[in-house]
């Protein structure tokens, strides 16, 4: 039971983590463009 | 790493790849500025046709050196080393005529005409042609394994060597093919020529993708080698180069990924930023550097006639980031958070992947291209995750996946054709300038449905892996 507690707590930070940085990313990068846009 | 090389063997392995692998660059960019008529691309391509001519020198004197050492060997054979000769002797001497011909016609004309520049096209493209063929033969010489048959009880276990064989094709191009982008994009920099730039930035990006399966290639060669083990080659030595190829893929990541934001930015901005372009340029020359000491690892192998007296080579088969990595990834705690974030990745590619696709196709027409192109980087950035996140699930076990998984290759095949498709909608001109109420161009929608084939096959592949 502890063991799929672990689990899940792995999968929650891992993906909160690589998720947010994929997100700040595309951003930063939408926002850099969108004064340009047609 | 001995920048130097200690002996004709090592220069020859070293200079040999650049008049063969080399050429193919050059001719590539060759062809896009004859098709586009850009005269800074052509004699940029006509100056390095002679600097590749002049390699042939070097590579014709370190080849006798090399085949007056191999020639003591009783395990290589004289009639391939002689076959070998006189082709590359044949090549070279074409590529002679092509650069001499070149750095001729620039020098005296300036401009050369649309003849000689043709002329100039198809005996590059006979050299390139004659240089496979000289490859090969080089490969036979001193690569003894690609023709090893495995027989009995342990063949059941054995990886085929034509793994073996397709990473040494493979490993050529991210590496070769680095030097000849770098010194294009150098020269767009310092000519300040945009098109140029375009075309060091694009095939940056295709030789990143490239990585990937150069990556997996590595990985199954590595199985070919030591299962059943082959006396003179060390697990130890390959995982030696194993590290290094796990930094290079970081560096293609990093490189291809800049290179790629920037081409997509130019569309919107309708200019490069400087300071984007130099942090291009950084990031090449770093990869370069890890390329130049991946490949260094990777040729002592199998090449103990460029081993000096000085170098220590590993002997511990455990030690190394690549083990470790195994390790860690083996333990399901670790295994389940990557997987998860591997299928984030893929919903996110197929779900940009099918928005451009079907507007392409005509879904949407009151759209234009333009609005779903700013879509493109959560594909890209979905395709980074899932290559780091499949790098660390391949590193669980490799052997089941290279070797026993049926639908692993077809996988990683459709990776590359994918990608450099992918590629095509942010480059298109046409379809760029699509407007809403427009149709696409039929060749966007072949391009397209070939896009949307291969990330169907990439995601049915992995989900058929542990069933096939």
């Amino acid at each position: 039971m502890s063991n799929s507690i672990n689990i899940l707590l792995m999968v929650l930070a891992v993906n909160a983590c690589v998720l947010a940085v994929a997100c700040a990313a595309l951003y930063r990068l939408n926002k850099a463009v969108d004064q340009f846009d047609r | 790493m001995h920048l130097i090389p200690q002996s004709w063997s090592h220069l020859h392995i070293l200079v040999s790849v650049f008049p063969s692998v080399g050429l193919i660059f050059v001719l590539g960019f060759f062809i896009t500025a004859l098709a586009t008529k850009n005269e800074v691309i052509k004699r940029s391509c006509l100056v390095l046709f002679g600097i590749l001519a002049l390699l042939a020198i070097p590579t014709f004197l370190s080849g006798l050196g090399s085949m007056e050492l191999l020639s003591q060997d009783a395990k290589i054979s004289q009639s391939v080393m002689n076959a070998h000769y006189y082709w590359g002797l044949g090549a070279l001497a074409i590529l002679l005529i092509t650069g001499g011909y070149a750095v001729v016609e620039l020098w005296r004309v300036g401009k050369p005409s649309d003849q000689a520049l043709k002329a100039m096209l198809g005996l590059a493209g006979l050299t390139v042609i004659l240089m496979i063929v000289v490859d090969e033969m080089g490969w036979e010489i001193s690569h003894h394994e690609l023709q090893r048959v495995v027989t009995g009880a342990e063949a059941a276990t054995a990886t085929p060597q034509a793994w073996s064989h397709v990473h040494m094709i493979l490993n050529h191009f991210p590496t070769v093919g680095w030097v000849m982008a770098l010194t294009f994009y150098v020269i767009a920099l310092v000519a300040n020529n945009d098109a140029l730039k375009r075309g060091g930035l694009v095939v940056f990006v295709i030789l990143a993708i490239v990585g990937v399966p150069t990556y997996v290639t590595g990985a199954a060669a590595m199985w070919a080698l030591t299962v059943p083990p082959i006396p003179e080659i060390s697990k130890a030595v390959i995982n030696a180069h194993r590290d290094m190829a796990l930094w290079t893929l970081f560096g293609l990541g990093f490189t291809g990924v800049t290179a790629w934001v920037e081409l997509w930015r130019y569309r919107y901005i309708g200019r490069f930023s400087n300071t984007s372009l130099y942090w291009v340029l950084a990031f090449a020359i770093i990869t370069l550097g890890i390329m130049a000491e991946t490949g260094h690892r990777g040729g002592q192998i199998n090449h103990p006639e460029i081993r000096v007296a000085t170098d220590v080579l590993p002997t511990d088969p455990t030690a190394g980031i690549s083990p470790a990595l195994e390790l860690l990834i083996n333990n399901v705690i670790w295994f389940v958070p990557w997987q998860t974030v591997h299928f984030f990745g893929f919903t996110l590619i197929f779900a940009t992947v099918l928005i451009v696709v079907l507007r392409i196709l005509g879904f949407w027409k009151s759209v234009p291209f333009s609005a779903v192109h700013r879509l493109l980087p959560i594909g890209v950035v979905a395709v980074v995750m899932n290559v780091f996140t499949g790098m660390l699930m391949l590193l669980a076990d490799t052997y089941r996946y290279v070797v026993n998984d049926y639908t692993f290759a077809p996988k990683i095949a459709f990776i590359p054709i994918g990608a450099t498709a992918v590629l095509y909608f942010s480059l298109s001109d046409r379809l760029w300038k699509l407007k809403a109420g427009e149709d696409a161009p039929a060749f966007a929608k072949a391009v397209a449905i070939l896009v949307l084939v291969c990330w169907a096959g990439v995601i049915a592949c992995g989900r058929l892996l542990p069933y096939l």
